[in-house]
């Protein structure tokens, strides 16, 4: 690769965590991107911002995963800097900068839509940028702004805005949808985030990491191992002091078990919102049955208060372990059975096929993450492509799909299924005997983990300070990734429609809102 | 059709009214207060949020503090877990007994992490089966008796969640369930969180945990209601 | 009676000449004053000639050709009646309404021409000859010509008006053409002569003269194939015009048809009825599909038209079809039908028509995607179009469902029809009535909550000012009278029949309205023993018919086929409302009511451009017609900037109206093509033209060979 510009490229970084960085300046950003190689697996991961000292005070960091870890650096002099937007050679940037407008106050010149994102300006004043350490820190609730008006783009004879949302009528999490149309079909969608922002990132700052792991689990109390895993690996890597052996081994046990309870609950959503409430159900059934066996042999439903940095807080034995992988197996085939009538069911699939089709050059573009990206022809892995935890030991069988429309996504999920069942059981026999915890101090420096969650690829940036305390932590959730994806994917499709395709994308609020 | 015969033959998978305990696992449990050892000492910073305190030999507990970290389950940790689900407190009287035998429900996410809006979603389930109690899901708060409240209240939900108590006819009771509905939990100090559905709406039932299971808030709901489960649950140490 | 319509006569050219002269600011007024007058005064003359039938004024006699005259039959004296209710409310709504076009155009033309179109329409329909009544008709078509033109700064007008003539003159020629034919065969002008005379015509003559005559009056009552100029030009008048043109002018066409096909020249092929049946059919549904997707209020309201003309068609359609079957207790119900639809149309749609002027004075504007919420500012308005509404709606107890009610049911006896092609034709526009009826219902649902309730789409929606008190009462009146027609229909009935006795071979309206205590078909001895006894002592007392349509069957034992009574249904309702509201009170005794904010989902506020407009709530009819409406007609044009943001996406829709896609413009491009061909021909050599004469006189040879 020719590095464009005043670039230059260095291969470095923290120690265990080799990557090719290079260094630009602000004005050679779009020229430096668009020479970043596209191979089909490319995809950006975000948009690290970190204060530092002056000369200095702005330090950016431009994360690419794919298809190999690279990052590009950028040194900000000024203090209110305004950076060239990449958003036009990397859409996949597009939230990523908008989230570092709103919360940095750093302008991207040459993007079309800043402003109101992460901080809703009826809650939040338009100058309000709480996550500055420096200057005008601290989290100002400013005076509200006004009452939000949704951008419309639509021009038809009797077109109009169709919100929904943020309160759904179901048991849904609070998003708000704005669908323009001029009646049945959706002519341009947008999602309305962050009405959920708890700030996780910022109450992070300042502790110490076995504290700040409790807000990490709590990103998206759903898949809290995954988040729990990416926190605890990459503080691991900082302090050069990885997990034992039985203590990885473990984790990657209970990250597929996550998987399947994750999985099991999007297939639920899935059937559920086709109508078929008798298969629903049974699904249903068949998550709680997991979250029963995970607080009998790991202590919580939700699997909380077990990954930590340096190991795992328990060891179940043996015993359970084999229960585990029993069960696993009682209740997959069990749901495996249901997807499989499920796909002779035509009134199932009439609702899910060529419904919500995005593309694999499409998918590529709007960089989307995990089964959602995979149903769309990539074979986007990070168990595989950068493992982690025990994953080196059993490689994983990656479910691939072309079609990129809803029953495609459908079958990645339900091919995972399987896949994380196979894992469990091999895993059984291949645990290790050993100590599951190792002791972890890490010094200064910064960190970086990406785990696969069962939503997609999650990445965790960790900066500790001198005293081992969190200075900055930044979260790359796999949702808001195939959020920013969601409204490609529901146009030109009718309102009907909308609740499976997005039921397909297994996405989740919490996870991206933070 | 097809479904209907496989939903018939299934197996009931539904919890027994009078043991809804049985399966192991529908509670995770909680720490209870615990006699210390005689001259024992006991490391408070085993409690990250300071739910657990040492007062005169013996361990209290704060339970609305817990955020279920786990850290006092480890046995060397000294604290003993009740597996009980009757976590509820009730801080008003219950609704008048017209409406014992159906009540309608609103949830309002406010802000959760997924976890308790999920465990929700399981209590509407077959499982639990919300709907043999009288209670149903509805749609708008306008037909609501009951708002059930989740997470930690954000700016973004904050006028969502009062609006929706304005619109509900009286009488009505609000739920708060999980720590974080009950006064922020781990998200209390954030700039974006409000801390608590009592910040902005009067909570009648207090469910705390992180989160609490299915049985815990199914408890919850009946004591709107002047009833609650069965007791049970075993205390291990 | 010749001397009050003389007098009559006399007082609309004074009326005319009245409102032409008077000074500006006072000519609206008179015009009022003097054309109320003159609306009772011809109502005068139409219930005079509804009760007590013919009356003749021999005008002029013309040696050779015949005597001009006026003859006036019951059924011109319905038509005279309709006519003059509905020009009565114009009239009283026009001085207010006017005010709109004040310091744009002078209204003293336009209201001198609508007096001299009441006059024209009466000579129309009192004429008793062809010559009399085509000339009267000439002069008619010219008259609303200049109507239609009022407005004609509007750039779409002229070519709206030009439309309307020209489809006009093509349907006069073809009248004329028919009925010179039948003055030829007939060897007479005079109707009653040509009608004596009529059953020797050769079938040949006759089927030219029903085909000619029906494509001719149908281009005027707007019935397919020839309706495009109508959803152009009725929008482009006035609305007090556009009332006329709706409610008086389309119902000409009608009474042509029904003059021709019943009392002129009575086909007695089944087929003939058939036909009528067809034409209505494809209009009825041509009509209400565009009815339920236009957003334009008189738009709307002029392919509604369309759609009633059809429904009135098909009525038509049954009655000669059942009178050919020599069937005349069922002639008779679908002829009381066809008219009671014609009188119902004629009010709600004036009503609506007046209401949509209102709607654009007081809001400036007529698209329903800009409008909203005016409820809450045209309280009174609201209220009688809601009427109208739901009469056009056919939602009892309004004028509407009982004629649309009596259509289906003329049309589902069919069954006593022994011939299963007609049951099937009839079943299939039973199908089309039917769903015409629903997609009036969603029409008319559409218009009024997107008119009047909702959010205000627009400011000057949400600045509207109620209309003038002089307005209202027109359209009190009219609302008034769609209730009234609604409530009581078989006393309605009752006086039709008399008015199709003349058309019908039956008059036994008992047959379906049976008297008060009628004694029925009672099982027990001792009910029938006792029954008409009380029955009796009843019918002494309220010798009037009953207030329930009812029909036994024609088999024995089977019991009644159908049975309705929206007298009875209002009682019923209002006996419910009242124990409604009484319990209501007795259990809300001491609870306040509290008003709370509407729940919106959680947002903070919700403004018009979030809810739903007119055009989105008929997207679903649009998508299941598609096909009709508007095949592959739509693009949109997409902004992208950066590469990945879209900005805006621009749709057009350059639907064309579906007659004109599929008949007239093929049609005018055959036309086109044959001139180009002719003009092709015409390259000045002159060995082509020795050329084209010599094949012409073969050809002639070969003709006059062959025959």
């Amino acid at each position: 690769m020719s590095a464009g510009g005043g670039a230059r490229t260095g291969r470095e970084g923290p120690e265990r965590f080799p990557a090719r960085i290079i260094y630009t300046a602000a004005a050679d950003l779009p020229a430096v991107v668009e020479q970043l190689p596209s191979a089909p697996g490319r995809l950006f991961l975000g948009l690290v911002v970190e204060e530092q000292e002056p000369p200095t005070p702005w330090h950016l960091q431009y994360w690419w995963a794919e298809p190999d870890s690279s990052w590009l650096v950028v040194d900000v002099a000024a203090q209110d800097p305004s950076i060239p937007s990449i958003s036009a050679v990397e859409f996949a940037a597009d939230w990523p900068e908008r989230e570092a407008e709103d919360l940095f106050g750093i302008a991207f010149a040459g993007h079309p839509q800043l402003g109101d994102f992460v901080l809703h300006d009826e809650d939040f004043g338009e100058s309000a940028v709480p996550m500055r350490q420096v200057a005008g820190g601290h989290g100002t609730t400013a005076a509200a702004g006004d009452a939000y008006r949704p951008p419309r783009i639509v021009e038809a004879p009797g077109g109009f805005l169709m919100p929904v949302g943020p309160v759904f009528s179901g048991i849904q999490e609070s998003v708000r949808f704005l669908l323009e149309t001029v009646g049945e079909e959706i002519m341009h969608a947008q999602v309305r985030l962050f009405y959920k922002y708890r700030g996780v990132e910022k109450l992070m700052e300042g502790h110490a990491p076995d504290r700040a792991l409790l807000l990490a689990e709590r990103v998206n109390g759903t898949q809290a191992t995954a988040h729990a895993l990416a926190f605890a690996t990459a503080v691991e890597r900082m302090a050069g002091a990885p997990a034992p052996m039985r203590a990885q081994m473990l984790r990657t046990l209970l990250a597929e078990w996550e998987r399947i309870r994750s999985h099991v609950g999007t297939l639920a959503g899935i059937v559920e919102s086709t109508g078929l409430s008798v298969p629903a159900n049974h699904l249903i059934a068949a998550e709680e049955r997991l979250l029963q066996q995970s607080a009998e042999h790991w202590g919580h439903r939700y699997l909380f208060g077990l990954v930590a940095p340096g190991g795992l807080t328990g060891d179940p034995g043996p015993a359970a372990l084999g229960a585990m992988a029993a069960e696993a197996e009682r209740v997959v085939s069990d749901v495996l059975r249901v997807c499989d009538r499920l796909t002779f069911d035509n009134s199932f699939l009439d609702r899910l096929e060529m419904v919500g089709v995005v593309p694999p050059a499409r998918a590529a573009t709007l960089g989307l993450v995990g089964p959602v990206r995979r149903a769309s022809g990539a074979e986007m892995d990070f168990r595989r492509s950068h493992p982690y935890a025990g994953y080196d030991q059993v490689p994983p069988a990656v479910a691939v799909e072309v079609e990129g429309d809803g029953y495609a996504r459908f079958r990645v999920f339900r091919r995972e299924l399987e896949a994380s069942l196979h894992l469990i059981q091999q895993l059984v026999h291949k645990i290790p005997a050993g100590p599951v915890t190792a002791p972890c101090s890490p010094g200064a420096g910064w960190a970086a983990a990406t785990v696969e969650a069962p939503s997609g690829a999650l990445t965790y940036w960790v900066r500790l300070d001198d005293h081992g305390r969190i200075r900055r932590c930044h979260i790359m959730p796999p949702s808001l990734a195939n959020w920013h994806g969601l409204p490609d994917a529901v146009r030109d499709y009718a309102f009907q429609d909308f609740p499976i395709i997005l039921a397909t994308y297994g996405l989740s609020v919490a996870d991206a809102d933070r | 059709m097809p479904w209907f015969w496989e939903g018939m033959k299934s197996p009931i998978r539904t919890l027994s009214r009078r043991r809804p305990d049985q399966p192991p696992g529908v509670t995770p449990g909680r720490p209870v207060a615990t006699a210390l050892p005689p001259g024992a000492t006991w490391n408070p910073g085993i409690c990250p949020v300071e739910a657990l305190q040492e007062d005169s030999g013996a361990i209290a507990v704060e339970f609305d503090r817990c955020v279920h970290c786990m850290r006092c389950q480890q046995p060397e940790a000294g604290v003993a877990w009740a597996y009980d689900y009757q976590w509820a407190r009730q801080h008003t009287p219950p609704l008048p007994r017209a409406f014992q035998h159906s009540i309608h429900v609103r949830i309002i996410d406010a802000g959760d992490c997924g976890a308790c809006l999920s465990e929700v979603r399981q209590l509407t389930g077959p499982v639990y089966s919300l709907h043999r109690f009288g209670i149903y899901v509805t749609p708008t708060p306008r037909e609501a008796d009951v708002l059930l409240a989740v997470g930690p209240v954000t700016a973004g939900m904050k006028a969502a969640l009062r609006e929706a108590y304005q619109a509900m006819p009286t009488p009505k009771r609000v739920v708060a369930v999980g720590v974080c509905a009950l006064n922020g939990g781990i998200f209390a100090d954030g700039f974006a969180v409000e801390g608590g559905a009592a910040r902005v709406v009067p909570v009648d039932v207090a469910v705390g945990g992180c989160p609490p299971p299915p049985l815990a808030i199914l408890d919850a709901l009946q004591r709107v209601i002047g009833r609650g489960l069965a007791r049970s649950g075993e205390v291990r140490a | 009676m010749t001397l009050l319509f003389g007098t009559w006569l006399v007082w609309t050219l004074l009326a005319a000449a009245a409102t032409a002269a008077a000074p500006r600011p006072a000519a609206a007024r008179v015009s009022a004053l003097m054309g109320a007058a003159q609306a009772l005064g011809l109502g005068a003359v139409a219930v005079q000639t509804m009760q007590h039938g013919a009356w003749r004024w021999n005008l002029w006699h013309l040696s050779g050709w015949g005597t001009l005259e006026l003859a006036a039959s019951s059924t011109g004296g319905f038509f005279l009646l309709v006519a003059a209710i509905v020009l009565a409310a114009v009239f009283l709504f026009s001085p207010g309404y006017l005010v709109r076009y004040h310091g744009e155009y002078d209204p003293r033309p336009l209201l001198a021409v609508l007096h001299l179109l009441l006059g024209f329409i009466a000579i129309i329909l009192l004429a008793g000859d062809i010559v009399t009544f085509l000339i009267a008709w000439e002069v008619m078509s010219v008259l609303s010509y200049f109507i239609v033109l009022y407005d004609q700064h509007v750039r779409s007008t002229p070519r709206a008006a030009y439309a309307m003539l020209g489809a006009s003159e093509l349907g006069f020629l073809m009248v004329v053409a028919a009925w010179l034919m039948l003055a030829g065969a007939a060897h007479s002008i005079d109707f009653s002569t040509i009608a004596a005379a009529s059953p020797g015509i050769l079938p040949g003559i006759r089927w030219a003269i029903f085909l000619l005559s029906l494509f001719g009056f149908g281009t005027k009552a707007g019935l397919f194939p020839a309706m495009s100029w109508l959803p152009r030009a009725h929008p482009a008048a006035p609305a007090n015009a556009s009332a006329v043109l709706s409610g008086a002018i389309l119902n000409l066409g009608i009474y042509g048809i029904v003059l021709t096909n019943a009392r002129l020249l009575p086909l007695p092929s089944p087929s003939a009825g058939l036909i009528v049946l067809g034409i209505g059919a494809a209009s009825a549904f041509v009509g209400i599909l565009y009815a339920a997707t236009d957003t334009h209020i008189k738009r709307l309201l002029a392919h509604s038209s369309i759609e009633n003309m059809g429904l009135i068609t098909i009525a038509l359609g049954a009655a000669l079809t059942f009178d050919a079957w020599h069937l005349p207790v069922l002639g008779l119900l679908a002829w009381i039908a066809a008219f009671y639809q014609v009188l119902n149309h004629s009010v709600y749609k004036t009503l609506l028509f007046l209401g949509a002027g209102a709607i654009d004075q007081a809001a400036g504007d007529l698209d329903m995607d800009r409008l909203g919420g005016l409820a809450r500012r045209l309280g009174w308005t609201s209220l009688f179009l809601l009427a109208g509404t739901m009469a056009i709606a056919a939602v009892p107890p309004f004028a509407g469902f009982a004629s649309e009610w009596l259509i289906l049911q003329s049309l589902l006896r069919s069954v006593a029809i022994p011939n299963a092609a007609v049951q099937i034709a009839f079943a299939l526009v039973g199908v089309v009535v039917a769903l015409a009826a629903g997609l009036a219902a969603t029409a008319f649902i559409r218009f009024y909550g997107m008119t009047f309730l909702g959010h205000h789409r627009s400011e000057h929606a949400a600045q509207a000012v109620e209309v003038a008190p002089g307005e209202r009462v027109a359209l009190a009146f009219l609302a008034g009278l769609t209730l009234l027609l609604g409530v009581l229909p078989t006393y309605v009935a009752a006086g039709l029949a008399h008015v199709t006795a003349s058309l019908s071979k039956s008059t036994a309206l008992a047959a379906f309205v049976p008297r008060f205590f009628q004694p029925a078909r009672l099982p027990s001895p001792l009910g029938a023993a006792f029954y008409p006894l009380g029955a009796g002592i009843g019918r002494s007392v309220m010798p009037a018919p009953g207030l329930v349509f009812m029909h036994p069957s024609t088999r024995l034992g089977a019991g009644v086929v159908f049975a309705m009574s929206p007298t009875y249904l209002v009682l019923a309702l209002l006996m419910a409302l009242g124990a409604a509201w009484a319990l209501a009170r007795a259990l809300g005794r001491g609870r306040r009511a509290v008003r709370r904010r509407p729940w919106l989902s959680g947002a903070r506020s919700v403004d018009a451009g979030l809810t739903y407009t007119a055009t989105g709530l008929a997207r679903p009819i649009w998508v299941v017609f598609r096909a009709v409406l508007s095949p592959g007609q739509t693009v949109d044009r997409e902004e992208v900037v950066a590469e990945h943001f879209r900005v805006s996406i621009v749709r057009d829709d350059q639907a064309r109206y579906v007659v004109d896609r599929l008949i007239v413009d093929p049609a005018a491009g055959a036309a086109r093509g044959l001139a180009r061909l002719l003009a092709k021909m015409h390259r000045g050599s002159v060995n082509a033209y020795v050329g084209y004469a010599f094949l012409a006189l073969l050809a002639a040879m070969v003709l006059v060979r062959i025959t």
